[in-house]
């Protein structure tokens, strides 16, 4: 579908006004991300493809609350991964006691491809931790820093920096560098 | 500084989440150490990477229909709920002026208000006053019976009368707060009475079942 050649903030203002339109530009130029994040963290893509639509459906109904102090791939950004950590959360996939001391939570048997000598990154990144994985994916790729990230998925700065810091060290095995 | 010394601000450094003065520290370290030079080197080619191959992802469906679908049901749910609470205030308003005068004339005819005391404005609110306590006594008094007989009753009953006893609380806070800002409104003092006496007849109902 052509998406019209309209500013985003435009197209957010039309959205809040109940432009469907508009709000489905906004879907076309976000899906991508806020699919990445879902796909990476919960690693099925049929379910990461359910909570990619719940995620827009929320975002339509809170767009109410956007009042523009930030970006709006920000904000959305920020439900999105609330999202994601409400969903691990209820499928008891995110232990907060491993999330909050920065250390290494065991999933599921069979969830887990371990990865060989140097595969690539994708599937280096899918054998993370949540937690480390989520803080990786914030500070690595969407450029959170580390008190956006404590806030947003509430851990301790220091927290965030030690599931870094875990994050880099078993990727950087895993892909022997 | 040393490489011991350094070591720890190095990921911090590569993540500029570095205080100035250490990060000129740092620099000058790298300049002139090749292991520690070869370290920045290789956390900076992991966050280049990440950055380059984790972005986007385009699902292999297009979603957006099922979002507008969603969006279109929450709209219609949204309009309904709208029109439903309209509708529910224009009918209570039409039954409320027949209820509450009814009842009025039942407890204290308006010719001998006004006779015995002689402020004709005052009669609605005096007499709204007191029957609302009486009618909150019997609402209470039915809705124990009723958790009194909620085993022998259909489930879906209560279900009905517990959704429809939502909608008239909405209702009495509605007039409540509207009342609040026009507490001499005759109108509304009448939708109020409308409300309880909707209520009570709904718990009288199910009583009897």
């Amino acid at each position: 579908m052509t998406q019209r050649q309209i500013s985003q903030p435009t197209l957010v203002l039309s959205a809040q006004a109940g432009d469907v339109d508009a709000f489905e530009d906004l879907y076309r130029t976000h899906v991508g991300k806020v699919y990445g994040l879902c796909l990476r963290m919960l690693r099925e893509p049929s379910r990461a493809e359910e909570l990619t639509q719940e995620i827009f459906v929320l975002a339509w109904q809170k767009l109410g609350s956007f009042r523009g102090d930030s970006a709006f791939s920000t904000w959305l950004y920020r439900l999105a991964a609330n999202a994601v950590l409400g969903h691990l959360r209820a499928q008891g996939r995110w232990d907060e006691r491993f999330a909050a001391l920065g250390q290494a939570a065991p999933e599921r048997a069979g969830d887990i491809p371990r990865p060989d000598r140097g595969i690539d990154l994708e599937r280096a990144i899918a054998a993370l931790p949540p937690a480390a994985r989520m803080v990786f994916l914030l500070s690595q790729v969407e450029g959170y820093r580390h008190r956006e990230i404590a806030q947003l998925i509430g851990i301790a700065e220091g927290t965030s920096k030690a599931h870094l810091h875990h994050a880099r060290q078993q990727l950087r095995k895993d892909l022997d560098r | 500084m040393s490489c011991e010394e350094i070591r720890p601000f190095l990921e911090a450094y590569v993540d500029g989440e570095i205080a100035p003065e250490t990060r000129d520290d740092v620099t000058r370290h790298l300049d002139g150490c090749v292991s520690c030079h070869r370290e920045a080197q290789s956390l900076f080619a992991l966050a280049a990477e990440a950055r380059e191959t984790l972005g986007s992802v385009e699902p292999a469906r297009d979603l957006w229909p099922g979002v507008a679908r969603h969006i279109a049901s929450a709209q219609r749910f949204e309009s309904r709920r709208k029109a439903h609470s309209a509708w529910w205030l224009a009918a209570a308003a039409l039954i409320g002026v027949a209820v509450g005068a009814a009842l009025m004339l039942q407890r204290q005819p308006p010719t001998e208000a006004v006779a015995s005391r002689g402020e004709p404005a005052a009669s609605l609110e005096v007499t709204l006053a007191s029957w609302e306590q009486e009618i909150l006594q019997h609402r209470t008094a039915l809705l124990a019976s009723l958790d009194r007989q909620r085993d022998r009753l259909p489930a879906e009953s209560i279900r009905t009368v517990e959704e429809n006893l939502l909608l008239i609380d909405e209702a009495i806070r509605e007039i409540r707060s509207a009342l609040a800002k026009d507490p001499d409104n005759p109108k509304l003092n009448f939708l109020l009475a409308s409300a309880y006496q909707q209520e009570v007849q709904l718990l009288k109902r199910l009583s009897n079942v």
